[in-house]
């Protein structure tokens, strides 16, 4: 279980993370979302020993972090890097052993992690002559086969088409079922949305959001209606609590100010009887992101 | 096996197959194996010179050949032969050696011999035939002819002023020492921004490529830092390794050969083993050492891979600034000399030449050794914290900005710690 107690990381007279916590338990998977510059990386460095913490600490099952626990960590850095003239297969070889693992097991392994992620190349092959997506590949093969109890990956999807995203889907879900505890970043809140037991969001170093995605969701309530009915745009407009429509065809789309003005909308929707839709959500993910990201600059 | 062997062995595995080590330690090799064989074919092809020799004594040609260390045959031809074989080009010249009344000789040349008699080595030789042969007309004993013949003596010393005292130093010393120590210069400045630069370029790539952060992930900075290092090292002991065995092989065979005995037997070599000799090679491992640390904190200094040049400049500098004073030290001993052998990085070129020449005392050459210990040992410290932290700063404003990142992150790091 990786915890972090109250963490704060500062650089000059910038704060970069502000009294962060957040739990992150063996088979459950955490997305950590924010915009550039938020503090995800700075998270991540900390939890890495890379960068001591001004306040507050990171422990693993109860004790710091220490280098025998290097061993069992896997981490994908935000800016890939490979050694461009090796070899696929030393590369993953000399990864691999720096974790820990004996060379003629790293061999035996390869194989099967090239079928899960359809990697196209051999392992002959020297890293610059695949392409940008085997690459990436090749290097997420070399970040989990060593089964790492402790995932952390700084935006793995980016660069990734959807083929390839729901390939890496599988692969963390594969390494969630073996008990690792997995924590990620991402700007792409469909994945997130996906994949994630767990959401943290940070915005200038500050936890806006810690929850489960649901929950999350949950705590704005059910301010999104998408209805389609005999009632025109006026007449939607016209009803205390509503305070955006925005037409998409015969559809519209409402944000409510208050969720319980959804109950006389439909109301008076169904009025004549049946209509195509009425579906009373909480705001997505991407919304909730836009929303606190924006907050700032209001 | 630990990671210090892993990060090591990369390091050794990837270089040692790299087209530009081994044509870093093959290309001296075939230079020198160019040079060499171009000698000895030069050497093997050079026929001796053929000269006739016309005489009444028989037994003349015999000494004649024996005393001629140069390549030239003696043969014994009557007069007519010898003249019609000079006229053919058949033989290089002619001698004619008359006995009677007094010991005289003649020789004939031609202009176009490949090659020439030495006429010094010629008159030697007779001379001592003459000598024999009025010793023998004055009925004089060997031993009154020997110490007819022996000349007066002249001792020779060379000594060099060492502090205070004179201390016995011959020339073949001192000129093998110079050589030495010039060689050794030449040697190191090479090696230092050779290797220096490898290294830098080593850890520059994985820092520009962000591999650096997956393997501080695995490895602790200090051990990938002291693990590059060796890996360094170990590529650098293999080349003397080759050199030493090419070297080996090559003595062998050059001891078998006539030019390179007569070389030996004029140069005492035993010289090189000596103190001297000892400190110019422990400046030399010291001086590699610190040469490679600095390289990998530069190396360290760089966001990406195109401000590699500007990083290893330091490593440039500072070998071609002691290169230079060692080379100003052949011809003076000035006092920012003096000095200047003392500053770490300057002193590991120019202490060993200084003492070659016998400007500075061994005291002064221990001190300095000291003194480039110290700092390797301190200047090692910093630059693993300074590694540690550089390892993560990427500026791309330069490798000065990026240097200033680096303090202040080092600072906060620093003081959390505290």
């Amino acid at each position: 279980m990786l915890e972090l107690h109250d963490l704060t990381k500062r650089f000059g007279t910038m704060t970069a993370v502000d009294h962060e916590s957040f739990t992150v338990h063996p088979g459950e998977i955490m997305g950590l979302i924010g915009q550039n510059g938020a503090g995800k990386t700075t998270t991540f460095r900390m939890i890495l020993n890379f960068l001591t913490p001004d306040a507050g600490q990171v422990t693993w099952n109860g004790q710091p972090l220490t280098r025998a626990d290097y061993d069992m960590i896997g981490y994908l850095p935000e800016e890939r890097g490979l050694y461009p003239k090796m070899r696929v297969q030393d590369q993953i070889v000399y990864f691999a052993r720096l974790r820990g693992m004996k060379t003629a097991a790293i061999k035996a392994e390869i194989p099967a992690w090239f079928d899960r992620f359809q990697v196209k190349g051999k392992l002959t092959d020297k890293v610059k002559d695949l392409s940008k997506g085997n690459q990436q590949k090749v290097q997420l093969i070399a970040t989990l086969i060593h089964m790492p109890k402790l995932v952390i990956l700084d935006e793995p999807f980016s660069g990734l088409d959807p083929v390839n995203a729901s390939l890496l889907q599988d692969g963390i879900m594969m390494l969630r079922d073996h008990g690792a505890a997995i924590i990620y970043s991402s700007h792409d809140m469909g994945n997130v949305e996906a994949i994630s037991d767990h959401l943290v969001m940070l915005r200038n170093g500050q936890t806006v959001l810690n929850g489960t995605v649901d929950a999350i969701r949950q705590q704005f309530g059910r301010t999104k209606l998408f209805l389609e009915s005999p009632l025109t745009e006026a007449q939607l407009r016209a009803f205390d609590g509503v305070s955006r429509v925005v037409a998409h065809g015969r559809q519209f789309e409402l944000t409510l100010a208050t969720p319980a003005v959804g109950e006389q909308i439909f109301a008076a929707a169904t009025q004549s009887g049946y209509i195509p839709e009425f579906r009373q959500v909480p705001p997505s993910l991407d919304e909730i992101f836009r929303l606190k990201a924006g907050a700032d600059h209001e | 096996m630990s990671k210090f062997w892993i990060v090591m062995q990369q390091v050794y595995k990837k270089n040692v197959k790299s087209g530009s080590w081994l044509f870093l330690v093959l290309s001296p090799l075939v230079f020198v194996g160019i040079g060499v064989g171009v000698a000895w074919f030069v050497g093997q092809t050079s026929e001796p010179a053929k000269v006739a020799v016309v005489s009444d004594n028989t037994g003349l040609v015999k000494v004649l050949n024996k005393a001629e260390t140069a390549d030239v045959d003696y043969v014994a031809t009557p007069a007519a032969k010898a003249d019609r074989q000079l006229t053919q080009e058949k033989i290089d010249g002619v001698l004619t050696v008359t006995l009677t009344p007094s010991v005289s000789a003649e020789y004939v040349e031609r202009a176009n011999a490949e090659t020439s008699v030495d006429a010094t080595q010629l008159t030697a030789v007779l001379s001592q035939l003459k000598l024999q042969q009025n010793a023998a007309k004055l009925h004089l004993s060997d031993a009154q002819v020997q110490s007819l013949l022996s000349p007066a003596t002249v001792k020779t010393r060379t000594v060099a002023i060492e502090d205070g005292k004179q201390v016995a130093k011959n020339d073949t010393t001192a000129m093998v020492n110079r050589g030495f120590a010039m060689l050794l210069t030449i040697f190191i400045m090479v090696i230092t921004m050779i290797y220096g630069s490898m290294l830098a370029q080593e850890i520059a790539t994985e820092k520009g490529s962000r591999i650096m952060e997956i393997l501080l992930s695995s490895v602790s900075a200090t051990t990938q830092f002291f693990g590059k290092l060796a890996g360094i090292l170990a590529l650098l002991v293999t080349q003397i390794a080759v050199y030493a065995l090419v070297g080996g092989a090559a003595w062998v065979w050059a001891r078998q050969q006539a030019f390179v005995k007569t070389l030996l037997a004029s140069v005492d070599l035993s010289v090189l083993w000596s103190m001297t000799s000892l400190i110019a090679v422990l400046f030399f491992i010291v001086g590699t050492l610190t040469f490679a640390v600095l390289a990998a904190v530069c190396g360290s200094l760089v966001a990406n891979q195109e401000q590699v040049n500007t990083a290893v400049m330091p490593i440039s500098l500072l070998g071609m600034a002691g290169y230079m004073l060692a080379f100003i030290a052949q011809t003076s001993d000035a006092a920012l000399l003096k000095v200047a052998s003392f500053i770490p990085f300057l002193n590991i070129e120019l202490m060993p030449v200084r003492l070659a020449l016998g400007h500075a005392s061994m005291l002064a050459a221990w001190l300095s050794l000291g003194v480039a210990v110290a700092f390797l040992a301190g200047f090692t410290v910093l630059a693993v914290n300074i590694y540690r932290t550089n390892v993560l700063v990427y500026s791309d404003a330069g490798v000065l900005k990026g240097m200033r990142k680096a303090f202040t992150l080092w600072r906060a790091e620093r003081g959390t710690k505290a």
